[in-house]
C-alpha cells in the first residue's frame, strides 16, 4: 500500500534501498550455482561452455575459501553495524556507508586469510583457518607487519606495514558517515511528526502514551526517558525547540515503524471525513476573538440551566493573575463542551 | 510544602491533569468546577513545588499550556 505521507516520498527510504540489490544479488547468484551444478557433458552442449564450466569449477574451488572468509567477515561486520548503532540497526546495515563497513570488512577478512595463508604450514586445516580469521580477522588485521628489522635499532626504525590504521582510518569514516546519514534520516522522520502533529499538546500526550506503552524498558531506562521528557518541555525552551525534542523523543522511543503508523493513522480521518468535520480548537479560537463581554452574553443566552449561569459568570468575573485570553478562551471552551462545537459555531455565526 | 502536603483540592486537580494529560489553562478553568481564582492560585502552588509546568505554546487557545510531571515512581509502580 502506497503511503499517503507525502514527505514519506520524498527523500530516501533507507530501510526499502537494501531489497533491491539483495534480490539482484540472490538472483545472480543462483543462476551461477544452477549453470556449475547441471552435468554438461553429453548433452551436446559447445566445447567452450563445457571448457567455461569446469574452469569456473576450478576457480570457485580456489577461491571458496576467500568467498568462506569474506562472508564470515561481512557477518562480522553486520554483528559490529549492529551494535554501534544499536536504535537503528536495519537502518545503519542499509544506508550506503554502512554497506561500505560490510564490504570493507568482507575484503579485509580475505587479505588477512590471504597473509594467514602464507604463514601457516599447508597441511593446515582449511576450515580452521576460515573459521579462526573469518571471526578473529578485526584482531589479525590490527597485526603490525614487520618486514625489515633494524639491527639493534629501535622500533621505530623498522620497516613495517600498519594495514590495521588504515583499516582502523576507513571504519572511522564509514562510521562516521552512517551517523551523518542516519542523523538526516531521524531528522525526515521527526519532520513527518511534526507535520502530523503540530502542536506541543498533542506531541506531549503521543510521548507519554508511547512511554507508557513500552513494555521492555527497565525502571532506570524509563525514569532517563522520563527525565528526557521533562526536559523537553522545560518553559524555557521555545515552542519550536520543545516540539523538536518530543519529536525526537517519540522516534526513539517508537522506532521508526512506530512514526509511520501515526503519520498514516493521523492522516487517515481527514481523508475520510472530507475535512467536514468542525475541531474543537479551532471553534475555541474562533470564538476566542471575540471581546470578553460579547462572549458572556453568548454563552448565558444559549446556556440558560442556573448551574451554567453562575459558571459562566464566574469565568468571566476579573481575578488578578488570570490573562484576559485565557477568561474569553475558557468561557468559549465551556459553550463548546457543553452545547457542541458545530452549535458553538452557528450560535456564534448567528449573532454576528 | 511537600508533595505529599498537598491540601484535597491540589490532590483533586493533579489527578485531573494526570487523567487529562497536557491543557491549556482555560480547558481546565472550563472543565473543572473550582472557582477561577481558586483554580489559577492552585496551578501557580503546584507549578511552584515542579508538579506541574506552565509554559507558552502559541498554538494553544491561551497561548498557554499546563502540563503535570509525571514521577518516575508513578510511572515504575505500573510494572
Amino acid at each position: 500500500m502506497e503511503s499517503s505521507d507525502p514527505s514519506a516520498r520524498a527523500g530516501p527510504d533507507l530501510r526499502r534501498r537494501f531489497n533491491f540489490g539483495l534480490a539482484f544479488g540472490v538472483l545472480l547468484l543462483a543462476a551461477a550455482a544452477l549453470f556449475l551444478v547441471t552435468p554438461l557433458e553429453g548433452t551436446g552442449a559447445s566445447p567452450l561452455v563445457l571448457t567455461v564450466q569446469t574452469q569456473a569449477k576450478k576457480g570457485l574451488e580456489a577461491l571458496s575459501p576467500y568467498l568462506f572468509v569474506g562472508l564470515l567477515g561481512a557477518v562480522v561486520g553486520l554483528a559490529e553495524l549492529s551494535k554501534t548503532f544499536s536504535d537503528y540497526p536495519r537502518e545503519a546495515i542499509a544506508a550506503r556507508w554502512g554497506q561500505y563497513l560490510i564490504w570493507l570488512n568482507a575484503v579485509a577478512a580475505m587479505f588477512a586469510y590471504f597473509v594467514a595463508r602464507l604463514y601457516t604450514p599447508p597441511e593446515t586445516s582449511s576450515i580452521l583457518l576460515i573459521l579462526s580469521v573469518g571471526f578473529g580477522f578485526p584482531a589479525l588485521i590490527r597485526t603490525k607487519f614487520t618486514f625489515a628489522k633494524e639491527l639493534g635499532g629501535k622500533d621505530s626504525a623498522d620497516s613495517s606495514v600498519n594495514v590495521g590504521w588504515l583499516y582502523e582510518q576507513f571504519q572511522y569514516l564509514c562510521k562516521k558517515q552512517i551517523d551523518l546519514e542516519l542523523m538526516s534520516y531521524r531528522r525526515m522522520q521527526v519532520d513527518r511528526l511534526l507535520g502530523r502533529f503540530a502542536t506541543v499538546q498533542e506531541l506531549y500526550q503521543t510521548a507519554v502514551y508511547t512511554l507508557k506503552a513500552r513494555a521492555t524498558l527497565t525502571d532506570e531506562e524509563e525514569t532517563a526517558k522520563l527525565d528526557e521528557l521533562q526536559k523537553a518541555i522545560d518553559p524555557k525552551l521555545p515552542a519550536d525547540l520543545a516540539r523538536l525534542n518530543l519529536g525526537l523523543l517519540i522516534l526513539e522511543l517508537g522506532g521508526v515503524s512506530y512514526v509511520d503508523l501515526l503519520a498514516r493513522s493521523k492522516a487517515m480521518p481527514a481523508a475520510t471525513a472530507g475535512g467536514a468535520e468542525v475541531s474543537v480548537d479551532a471553534v475555541v479560537k474562533e470564538l476566542r476573538a471575540r471581546p470578553l463581554a460579547d462572549l458572556q452574553a453568548l454563552a448565558l443566552e444559549a446556556l440558560p440551566s442556573p448551574e451554567d449561569q453562575a459558571r459562566v459568570k464566574a469565568l468571566c468575573e476579573p481575578v488578578p493573575g488570570i490573562p484576559e485570553v485565557t477568561q474569553r478562551a475558557s468561557v468559549a471552551r465551556y459553550l463548546v463542551d457543553r452545547v457542541g462545537a458545530a452549535k458553538a459555531q452557528e450560535l456564534a455565526a448567528r449573532k454576528g | 510544602m511537600e508533595p505529599n502536603e498537598l491540601n484535597d483540592d491540589q490532590k483533586k486537580m493533579l489527578a485531573w491533569l494526570e487523567r487529562a494529560g497536557a491543557v491549556p489553562p482555560s480547558q481546565l478553568l472550563a472543565q473543572t468546577m473550582f472557582p477561577p481564582k481558586e483554580a489559577w492560585g492552585m496551578l501557580t502552588q503546584l507549578a511552584e513545588l515542579g508538579l506541574l509546568v506552565i509554559r507558552d505554546d502559541p498554538d494553544s487557545p491561551d497561548g498557554q499550556l499546563v502540563i503535570p510531571m509525571s514521577k518516575p515512581s508513578a510511572a515504575q509502580s505500573k510494572k
